[in-house]
């Protein structure tokens, strides 16, 4: 009987949760207001578009590609289509200038990959999770971050947690229409949004792969193969965008090439294995730590935590090999998988807990890690003015570099 | 106290007289061997004058061959005893004082008298230079803190953690960096282990007074090798009152009286160097409030609660990762990982709040502690496989081995680390691109 107003009660507080989170997204907080490097390439695209037409963007892609072999270092490639079309949509449809038109998709972007989170945790761990996970991403210092900047980040972060729970969807579920083609298309949002759409492709290709020992649901042909139709629909997205795959091809030769030349990329994407660790360390250390601790048990019960290590570990393998290319911005994809997996750590603590303090000790927890994050997030983006948040940078902050 | 230790070694292990060639003990002799050969210093491998020159390409020679302040000033207090004799130790006090009034920055107390002496008497023993002795003695206290953590984890009673800790201790990159450098922090790491493993021995033989007198004997060392002796303190008091629910042992009476007596010790003896109360006190206060506006103690020694996280993640990542886990997992029944973790905790609580005054170096402590845990999580870990448990455990022993072995490469033999300043293991690393200028 007490069963129904006790749910009621809990999304109603997921509700509040969802609307703090939103809230902090939404309302401009972020110290420096001037565009960064990377908004005003984005800037560049939209304002083409704006002039040229949204059919023009095969130009768009052609010009780039003839402008960066000319250039001493890589600029943002505009192969990045979800963020510049959206800014350009947006711009279309209520007139605001292009910077503040692709601020408010990143922001959109991020609040959606909240109420994703919340839904997907929802239906695979229970409303208590979803209730504290919501409220640990809510005060995510990335999120909130990626919310107020033009990065397309924030908006490749909502497109891979979006797969990610669809994927999950179709191997708990019977996979049908219903879930896969929503699927199949997330993958190729997510391939049309930003680059880094190959190391969360090999993740879920590791999910599918490891389902057999890991006993994560069902994977059936039709979602492997909505898979590979999904990211092959990406790629036929950019060459359709860039006008042809030669020039596709060029593109991407060009910039990574170049990457290599770029003394920031150099200066800023360099390190060790370990490097997203310290990284994470010094932007959420409470998160980071409870994490790694849950990690460290690679004893889950639960099919959702094998599942969400899984895409953390395959995912984190790639990203950290990749020379001049480590990045505390790419690790928003993690966010979501991080915390959830910090809550479960949170309630084996609260294991040994006395009984008596039992119940108010998760709560308590989650609310000081929630107060540390936003503490950061004010502390380096806020007070600070941070616009990349990269490993010198925020140390330097923190008074450990000087 | 050497023959009760290595009795009670091998009565531990389950070890009779006809069974000590057994391959554990063999393995053991090498792990031993390999990580007192890493330990050795430089000079022996010197092209003109070292015995060891035939063998130097084996050695991985620390790229820094400087030195640093630091140690010019423990040679000066050294060769001050040499010349006015041990005697005139209030004056070397007062010099210092009347020095460090002068200065705006704060600069290392002659109180550190232990390593000081040590190093003078090194020197007057074997005629080596005061400045190579204070190498040579590093070096050797690094050895035998080696040997002092084989032996205290021998006595855990814990099947595989000799040869799995003493692995990782033979390799710990800090370790090995201390024992290449006149630096005072490895030599006081042994001092703290020895009172650390004589509490737990106390506990365990709560009536047993050669146990307590070594504990005595051992917080009197840290109190006369340097001023860290403080949060060694603390942090066993806090082992002692955490016995209340923990249960290491049975704390007695003397064992109280010995946590006390220790340090007593130590401090009625600073106070014969000092010459009195009053030089003690100002030689402490000094240096306490000059480093405060020590220009490199400001830029080198601050940061938030988890510096000492970062600077560990940054030496010993896979280390940190395991003890992180074995922290999270641990259970009320695991008396000897809550020993350790106390240890570390109720140090790292005050450590991290020194203004100015963070330093991995001062971590060294840490190092055994940190490794007991890591090795058990490690065997957590191997539990999940029990088919493949055992070569689970050797080979991710040695995996770990080599990545502590192979940071240390990295940090102090293919770069020129002397000071272990975030700024130099981040360059080291690569994370950092802008070589950092920092001098004491």
């Amino acid at each position: 009987m007490s069963q129904l107003p006790e749910k009621r009660l809990g999304i109603a507080l997921l509700c509040l949760v969802l609307l703090f989170g939103s809230f902090l997204r939404i309302y401009p907080s972020a110290g420096t207001k001037y565009p960064g490097v990377d908004e005003m390439y984005y800037r560049h695209g939209v304002m083409f578009l704006v002039h040229n037409g949204f059919t023009s963007y095969p130009s768009l892609i052609r010009n780039y590609a003839k402008v960066q072999p000319t250039l001493s270092v890589a600029v943002i490639p505009p192969t990045r289509v979800t963020l510049i079309a959206a800014g350009f949509l947006w711009h279309q449809i209520f007139n605001s200038v292009p910077v503040i038109s692709l601020r408010a998709v990143a922001c959109s972007a991020t609040v959606l990959t909240l109420l994703i989170s919340a839904l997907f945790l929802y239906r695979a761990a229970g409303l208590p999770a979803a209730i504290a996970v919501s409220a640990l991403l809510s005060c995510a210092p990335m999120q909130i971050q990626l919310a107020q900047r033009a990065y397309v980040d924030g908006v490749f972060a909502f497109t891979a947690i979006l797969t990610l729970w669809l994927l999950w969807e179709n191997m708990r579920g019977t996979s049908s229409l219903k879930w896969v083609v929503p699927y199949g298309a997330s993958v190729a949002l997510m391939v049309v949004t930003k680059e880094n759409a190959a190391f969360v492709f090999v993740g879920i290709l590791s999910i599918l792969a490891c389902n057999r020992w890991l006993k994560i649901g069902k994977v059936g042909l039709n979602l492997v193969i909505a898979t590979f139709v999904g990211a092959l629909a990406g790629v036929a997205m950019l060459v359709i965008a860039s006008g042809g795959l030669a020039t596709l091809i060029q593109v991407f030769q060009a910039n990574i090439s170049k990457t290599y030349a770029t003394p920031y990329v150099i200066q800023t994407g360099d390190g060790p294995w370990f490097r997203y660790i310290l990284d994470l360390i010094a932007m959420s250390p409470l998160v980071t730590l409870l994490a790694l601790a849950a990690l460290g048990r690679l004893n889950f019960q639960e099919a959702i935590s094998r599942y969400l290590a899984l895409f953390l570990a395959v995912t984190y393998l790639l990203m950290s090999n990749l020379r001049y290319g480590i990045s505390l911005r790419y690790t928003a994809i993690w966010d979501l998988p991080l915390r959830y997996l910090a809550f479960t750590q949170v309630v084996l603590i609260a294991v040994s807990v006395p009984p008596r303090y039992r119940t108010i000790f998760i709560p308590v927890a989650i609310a000081i890690v929630c107060t540390v994050d936003l503490s950061h997030y004010y502390f380096f983006f806020v007070q600070n003015g941070t616009y990349d948040p990269t490993a010198t940078e925020i140390l330097r902050q923190l008074n450990i570099v000087k | 106290m050497l023959n009760t230790a290595t009795s009670s070694l091998v009565l531990a292990d389950s070890m009779s007289a006809p069974r000590l060639f057994k391959p554990r003990l063999i393995i053991l002799a090498i792990i031993l061997a390999i990580g007192a050969f890493l330990r050795l210093p430089p000079e022996l491998f010197r092209a003109d004058t070292g015995p060891l020159h035939a063998i130097e390409s084996l050695h991985p020679r620390p790229d820094d061959q400087k030195g640093g302040y630091d140690e010019r000033l423990y040679e000066a207090y050294a060769k001050a005893i040499g010349t006015n004799g041990l005697t005139s130790y209030p004056d070397i006090v007062r010099a210092y004082i009347e020095k460090q009034k002068t200065l705006p920055g704060s600069i290392l107390p002659p109180l550190r008298f232990l390593y000081i002496f040590s190093a003078y008497l090194y020197h007057a023993l074997f005629g080596t230079p005061e400045r190579t002795a204070l190498h040579y003695l590093s070096s050797i206290f690094s050895l035998l803190t080696l040997l002092l953590s084989a032996l205290f984890v021998s006595r855990l009673g814990r099947s595989g953690y000799t040869l799995g800790v003493t692995a990782l201790m033979a390799v710990a990159p800090t370790q090995l960096h201390m024992s290449q450098h006149g630096l005072i922090d490895g030599f006081f790491t042994f001092w703290a282990m020895l009172a650390l493993w004589s509490l737990w021995e106390s506990l365990r033989s709560p009536h047993d007074w050669r146990w307590l007198t070594l504990y005595v004997f051992a917080l009197c060392g840290c109190v006369i090798t340097k001023e860290n002796a403080f949060f060694v303190w603390i942090a066993l008091i806090g082992i002692i009152v955490a016995n209340h629910w923990l249960a290491f042992g049975v704390v007695t009476r003397e064992t109280v009286i010995a946590t006390l007596l220790g340090p007593l010790l130590g401090v009625a003896v600073l106070l014969i160097l000092a010459g009195g109360v009053g030089s003690l006190l100002e030689t402490y206060t000094l240096s306490v409030s000059k480093n405060y506006t020590l220009d490199y103690a400001i830029q080198t020694g601050d940061g938030p609660w988890y510096r000492y996280l970062v600077d560990l993640l940054l030496v010993s990542p896979v280390v940190l990762l395991l003890g992180i886990g074995a922290v999270f997992t641990i259970r009320l029944e695991q008396r000897v990982e809550w020993f350790f973790v106390l240890f570390i905790a109720v140090s790292y609580l005050i450590m991290c709040n020194i203004k100015y005054g963070m330093n991995l170096r001062y971590a060294n402590m840490w190092d055994l502690p940190l490794r007991v845990l890591a090795f058990s999580q490690l065997l957590s870990l191997a539990r999940l496989f029990p088919r493949a448990q055992n070569w689970l455990i050797v080979g991710a022993t040695s995996v770990l081995c080599l990545i502590e072995f192979h940071q240390y490469i990295v940090l102090a033999v293919s770069f020129p680390l002397y000071e272990l300043a975030t700024q130099y293991l981040m360059y080291a690393l690569k994370i950092l691109k802008v070589t950092p200028q920092l001098h004491p």
